[in-house]
């Protein structure tokens, strides 16, 4: 009786906490952000909105980062439904290596990999100077202004997170449903149409959301390509004057805004299809043979994609191994200096120890958070359930640019007694925050699937043999979670290394820049500061290689796991 | 619509799965293919509906060769172990779905879904998603799938396997009266002996890719045509012998009690003086019989009584035997020696194989 009250009771204070925590650190930044949108010194007002949405140059920056978002879903999908195929239905030689292969872009965040294919695609780039060698005219590859390197940069680093969702949703159609269509007499076209669409679709949407939101509101890349028409930029311009001017907060408005609608509509597309549980899925036993020539067109496929996926990679590498490089295709000389000097630099290594320090304690947060939200949501019962999983999930219809605006605009100047809250001061605590809210629901969906997957019985089985609640969750539970918290922790210590739009935003001391800021920073230098800039991306390449080396060996197949999109 | 399986044989990376199988099944049947798993008779469904191609050997329907039609060009209806539902359509929109792929006006798949429907009685919920359905109601949508294109041969690949016990039996005495209704021809894939003997017209035995015999269930069960039909289709006691000479009442066999006199049809490839199993049906042992029958005496080692019947296991001839007799007659204790009665007319015998 005791122990069930005892246990109620810290359900309910942690449910209070956890709704605490999100009142301020997501509800208040973002009700700060609709205020100050409209209203003025008390007085609601659309002057803002007006005055925002009748310049023309905002409208063209909106427009473009909306064609971003949907060019970069559109070119992920192209890239990734043909993998899915291979990969799900065909069987072939080297398929583990290029399945291994295809999946590296994303140990490199891409405003990093437009550090050096700017030297491969500049106007003055290696490609340009190799065409004008043969005598061919120069190729503006960034096009309009630098947007198609940002359009490609970002798709070549987001579609193995759709590849992920779209393989992970083929993988579950059951072949007999295909077959169980063929015997009623429906043609190929039937069932496409009927069977393999509406089963495959919510996976694919819950997919493309994700890379549309990162797409939409990316800060890094067109920064770095200095394509400074697109709504983040726009924003990031807007947060030195955040107290004088209003338009910032319209801006920021419009992207949440059109975060949360294409979310929402994603949401809705990809709701429902239950799957009976007798389903098995693929057996391997039908993987299709390739015929030879079908074999040339899958593997012409592979190395395109993966030429083109390692690029960004390579040419990082260069900038960083050279020593001189200027109007060749390739570096004259090679050297290390840049390596010393990331490890040496002032602001290198204060980026580098900044950054360890922020996504350690991000991640023993979210790891915290993460196991206990995780066993609520699958082992308790309760009306608060529901508000938790809808809270737990928000995150990710809220890119990290607009929850730093909010933070800056919220808590710049402010001060509580305990904790250091001002940015400008000390943006530690707001960073920590911020990376832990925004790796949240994946932390939690890792959780929860590991939960979903260990079964109550295991745990009741325990029980049931006298162990009681601390022990069963010593010896069992954790035990046979830890893969699935272990693989949660380190993605989110990856991601929150090379987070860039929040991270660019609310560190304004150099002494307070993490890699990411660094790496912006030292890039805008002259002189060395690019190749720096280069060998520490290369650096963070490896790290977060390594992270994701030990998390999908950790987790096997279940990777997508932790990039699928839909909701538990 | 009569089907012939003609010298069909198929190959899995070197390893044989079906080899020279043939026989035919007759229209209107519920025929069984029956054996332990890994035995080919799913591939050999598979190969029927089309969804897999046989490496050798022809199949008809009546006398058009269908081997080369695509599964979708046959027209037969299948239901899958798993059901293979379709997890985003209703019960109404899975059933229909052959209908409307067939082009039938909307009129009439209307009427046929709901007579179908009311057929394997899920009248009620058509509306609902396969998730939210019981297994059983499961199986019912999958039955009424394949059932509603009014194909001439309906495939189930072991329908009921996924059902529990109570639910098995119930499901079973539905395809019996679905069966008869509609006067379909039904192939019918199962390991589970009793679902064949009590529900088959005809079935066939399959045995590591090989047909080791096809008949009427009685005849399986009363005449099987190797140790292994023999084991397979009910319980039985292997006990090892020797072929003696056959006369003209049959063939004298040396069993462990002594000499006994089989009818020439239970003998299978005897030689004289050749080794035989033989073959004894547990309900063909009686602790009573005349005084001048053969008899033998064991030890009772075990007694389960089991309701209607009572199982014992015995220790006679340095083994034990299993004996099932009516219940009721005087408890055999555990331990006692009691004497029994072979029933010879009924044994079997086989030529042993080294």
């Amino acid at each position: 009786m005791f122990r069930n009250f005892c246990q109620r009771f810290g359900t309910a204070v942690f449910f209070l906490s956890v709704a605490l925590f999100f009142f301020f650190f997501l509800a208040l930044p973002l009700g700060k952000i609709i205020l100050s949108s409209f209203w003025e010194n008390g007085d609601f007002t659309w002057a803002y909105f007006l005055a925002v949405f009748k310049n023309q140059g905002i409208r063209e920056s909106f427009l473009n980062s909306l064609l971003i978002g949907l060019f970069v879903t559109v070119l992920t999908t192209f890239l990734s439904l043909p993998l899915a195929y291979f990969f799900v239905w065909l069987d072939f030689p080297l398929k583990r290596l290029f399945q291994g292969l295809i999946l590296l872009p994303m140990v490199m965040p891409p405003f990093v990999g437009a550090l050096g294919m700017r030297y491969l695609f500049a106007r003055c780039g290696s490609f340009n100077i190799l065409l004008s060698d043969l005598g061919l005219p120069a190729v503006d590859f960034l096009g309009s202004g630098g947007m198609a390197g940002v359009v490609l940069l970002e798709a070549l680093h987001l579609y193995p997170i759709m590849y992920l969702n779209v393989t992970a949703s083929l993988a579950s159609l059951d072949e007999s449903l295909i077959e169980a269509a063929k015997m009623t007499g429906a043609g190929a076209f039937t069932i496409w149409r009927r069977i393999i669409l509406p089963l495959f679709l919510p996976g694919y949407f819950a997919g493309a959301i994700i890379v549309f939101i990162w797409a939409f509101t990316d800060l890094g890349t067109p920064l770095v390509f200095e394509f400074r028409n697109c709504l983040a930029v726009n924003v990031f311009d807007r947060v030195t004057d955040i107290h004088s001017n209003a338009v910032g907060y319209v801006l920021v408005l419009f992207m949440l805004a059109a975060s949360c609608v294409f979310f929402l509509l994603s949401k809705s597309l990809s709701k429902g299809v239950k799957v009976v549980s007798t389903s098995k899925g693929i057996q391997s036993s039908s993987l299709k043979k390739v015929s030879p020539s079908a074999l040339c067109a899958v593997y012409a496929f592979l190395f395109v994609t993966s030429f083109l996926a390692l690029l960004p990679h390579v040419s990082v590498m260069l900038v960083a191994f050279s020593d001189k490089w200027f109007m060749t295709v390739l570096p004259e000389s090679y050297t290390l200096r840049h390596f010393t000097g990331a490890f040496t630099h002032k602001l290198a290594v204060s980026g580098i120890r900044n950054s360890l320090f922020l996504s350690s304690f991000a991640t023993l947060l979210d790891i915290f958070l993460g196991l206990t939200i995780g066993y609520l949501l699958a082992r308790k019962k309760g009306l608060w359930r529901e508000a938790l999983d809808v809270m737990v999930m928000l995150p990710l219809a809220i890119p990290g640019i607009v929850l730093a605006f909010g933070y800056v605009s919220l808590f710049a100047g402010k001060n509580l007694p305990l904790l250091t809250l001002d940015p400008l001061k000390d943006p530690t605590a707001l960073l920590i925050i911020c990376y832990s809210i925004r790796r949240l629901p994946y932390i939690v969906r890792s959780v929860y699937a590991g939960f979903q997957h260990i079964g109550e019985s295991m745990e009741e089985a325990g029980r049931s043999l006298g162990a009681g609640f601390s022990r069963v969750l010593r010896t069992i539970t954790l035990p046979l979670l830890s893969s699935h918290i272990l693989a949660g922790a380190i993605l989110t210590f990856a991601f929150c290394m090379f987070e860039v739009g929040a991270t660019i935003l609310l560190a304004a001391r150099e002494w307070d820049y993490p890699i990411a800021k660094t790496i912006y920073a030292l890039n805008m230098r002259l002189g060395d500061g690019p190749c720096i800039a280069s060998a520490m991306g290369v650096i963070g390449m490896v790290l977060l290689g390594s992270c994701l080396a030990v998390t999908s060996a950790l987790l096997g197949r279940k990777m997508g796991e932790l990039f699928r999109g839909s909701s538990s | 619509m009569r089907l012939t399986i003609e010298n069909i044989s198929k190959s899995y990376g070197g390893q044989k799965v079906l080899e020279d199988l043939s026989f035919t099944v007759e229209e209107g049947e519920l025929f069984f293919l029956i054996g332990s798993s890994g035995c080919g008779k799913s591939t050999l469904l598979r190969i029927i509906s089309g969804l897999l191609a046989p490496d050798r050997g022809r199949i008809f329907f009546d006398s058009r060769d269908v081997t080369s039609l695509p599964a979708e060009k046959r027209g037969l209806g299948l239901v899958f172990q798993n059901y293979a539902l379709w997890p985003h359509m209703t019960v109404w929109e899975n059933v229909a779905f052959g209908l409307e792929t067939r082009g039938e006006k909307s009129s009439l798949i209307k009427e046929k879904v709901a007579r179908i429907l009311g057929e394997v009685r899920l009248v009620g919920l058509e509306k609902r998603y396969p998730a939210e359905l019981s297994g059983g109601q499961q199986q019912r949508v999958a039955l009424a799938r394949a059932l509603v294109i009014e194909p001439p041969l309906v495939l189930l690949d072991e329908p009921l396997s996924n059902l529990d016990a109570g639910l098995r039996l119930e499901m079973r005495g539905e395809l019996r009266r679905i069966h008869r209704n509609l006067g379909v021809t039904m192939i019918y894939v199962t390991h589970d002996q009793k679902e064949a003997l009590s529900l088959a017209d005809r079935m066939a035995l399959l045995h590591n890719g090989k047909l080791e015999q096809a008949g009427a269930p009685l005849e399986l069960y009363k005449l099987p045509r190797s140790s292994y039909a023999a084991s397979f289709l009910g319980e039985t006691n292997l006990l090892e012998g020797t072929f003696r000479t056959e006369t003209a009442e049959g063939w004298i066999v040396e069993t462990p009690w002594g000499e006994a006199k089989l009818p020439s049809d239970h003998v299978f490839g005897a030689r004289e003086n050749g080794e035989a199993i033989i073959s004894l049906r547990p309900e063909n042992l009686s602790f009573q019989g005349p005084g001048d029958a053969p008899c033998f005496e064991a030890e009772i080692v075990e007694n389960n009584f089991l309701g209607d019947i009572t199982q014992l296991v015995v220790r006679a001839f340095g083994r034990d035997l299993t004996v099932e007799t009516v219940s009721g007659a005087d408890r055999l204790k555990v331990g006692s020696k009691a004497r029994l009665w072979p029933k010879e007319s009924e044994l079997t015998a086989y030529q042993r194989e080294d």
